[in-house]
């Protein structure tokens, strides 16, 4: 349940700035969010199951491309990745503070390359490396700041439970 | 040990499976102008329904709310302009004594706009049932928007004209004193807003200050809609045709209210 309420506010915060920031291309704001593939990463510690986690992330991706890009399937792929990833990295190494940082910088870079390269491969727009690049630098400093703040909440959380341990 | 082999084997197809599924999946999502399903229309009603519940509360905070962006006086002199001069032509060459003069108008409320940043669209919450459809004209106060790229039930998106996808070009009008000119829209560049105009003809006498409207030509966009004013011309590489900047007055970073220019009436 917790992990719901946090999405919906997630969700909430980036209808919100998706409407004040700016979208143009080469024309970004410095506190671009991506708030929602963010949050997918970090409730993992909320769920007992793996495949409950997996299905969360389904789920959220698929909202999230009705919501925000009408491609169907595009987000709801790339966030079952990110839960994938997830899952591996909390096998690999208990997460801390500074480590989550690391990780948040990750899943931008993750979902922003695989959108790309989906793009790309299929010339659906011209896609450039340093186009990718202004994208991730632009997207960073919003998402690590609300990043350590949901952390810092779900870490002090009462019920927490990681799946791994 | 043969049940290991056996659950190995099993592994790895699955594996297979899935990735096939997950590709097929892509290409059919990548398909840019696939038609709408049953399912995603009924999700997408309720996304469009809590997406507005969101942006409720903000609405207050607009004052250009519920303005029919076509009435503004920069689109209706250009529009009347071209259609002046519609209709002389149409009069001189076919001898018709009417021409339409007039757009079926409906007003929408961005709701959000695309995340996934390479496509430079946005959602609106008008859809098919305020006879909203595919490729009808999207304007702003100030000239020409997009145009409608998908409809859903209460909701549509928009496809701004800043876009660069190989597959859509918008053919442009450039009216000057001299004989009119025509081109093809090609990008937006950020440093000084300006939209880019290619393969114009190189012998046109085009200076800036000319007025750049919709050509009327690929039946997408009605003829006459204003998109902004040549601020910059210059020789392609080999001088075979012109390339010509225009400075749009629209703020495509802050649009939140927009016309959809329907049917004739």
């Amino acid at each position: 349940m917790t992990s719901i309420i946090i999405t919906i506010i997630a969700f909430v915060l980036d209808i919100i700035f998706s409407n004040i920031l700016p979208f143009m291309r080469e024309d970004l704001s410095i506190f671009t969010t991506l708030l929602v593939p963010v949050t997918v990463y970090l409730v993992y510690p909320l769920y007992k199951e793996k495949k409950n986690y997996l299905i969360y992330s389904l789920i959220v991706g698929i909202v999230y491309d009705l919501i925000f890009t009408n491609l169907l399937f595009i987000d709801a792929i790339i966030f079952l990745l990110i839960g994938v990833v997830t899952i591996k990295m909390n096998k690999l190494c208990k997460i801390n503070s500074y480590l989550n940082i690391l990780y948040i910088v990750g899943v931008v870079i993750m979902y922003e390359v695989l959108l790309a390269l989906g793009i790309g491969i299929l010339n659906l727009v011209p896609i450039t490396i340093p186009h990718v690049l202004y994208k991730i630098i632009n997207t960073l400093l919003s998402n690590i700041i609300y990043g350590v703040v949901v952390y810092f909440i779900i870490d002090n959380f009462p019920k927490r439970i990681y799946i791994n341990k | 040990m043969i049940n290991n082999k056996k659950k190995k084997k099993n592994k790895t197809i699955c594996f297979i499976v899935i990735i096939m599924v997950l590709v097929i999946l892509l290409c059919y999502s990548f398909n840019l102008e696939r038609n709408n399903n049953v399912l995603e229309n009924s999700l997408k009603t309720i996304t469009t329904a809590l997406n507005q519940l969101v942006l409720k509360p903000l609405e207050n905070y607009n004052t250009y709310k519920e303005i029919d962006q076509s009435k503004s006086e920069v689109v209706q002199n250009n529009i009347n302009k071209a259609l002046e001069k519609e209709v002389v032509e149409l009069k001189k060459l076919l001898d018709l004594k009417q021409a339409y003069t007039d757009y079926k108008s409906v007003n929408a409320k961005v709701l959000t706009r695309n995340k996934s940043y390479w496509f430079n669209t946005m959602t609106i919450d008008k859809g098919i049932k305020d006879g909203i459809e595919k490729n009808q004209a999207v304007v702003a106060s100030q000239g020409l928007v997009g145009k409608i790229s998908k409809v859903y039930k209460n909701s549509s998106e928009v496809k701004l004209i800043t876009a660069d996808d190989v597959s859509y070009k918008v053919s442009v009008l450039i009216t000057s004193n001299d004989k009119d000119a025509y081109g093809v829209l090609g990008g937006y560049k950020k440093e000084d807003r300006t939209l880019k105009i290619l393969e114009v003809d190189k012998d046109s006498d085009i200076k800036k200050g000319d007025a750049v409207v919709t050509s009327g030509y690929g039946g997408i966009f009605p003829r006459g809609i204003y998109i902004g004013n040549v601020s910059e011309v210059e020789n392609d590489k080999y001088n075979l045709s012109k390339t010509l900047y225009v400075k749009t007055q629209i703020d495509f970073n802050s649009i939140h209210y927009v016309t959809v220019l329907g049917a004739k009436k």
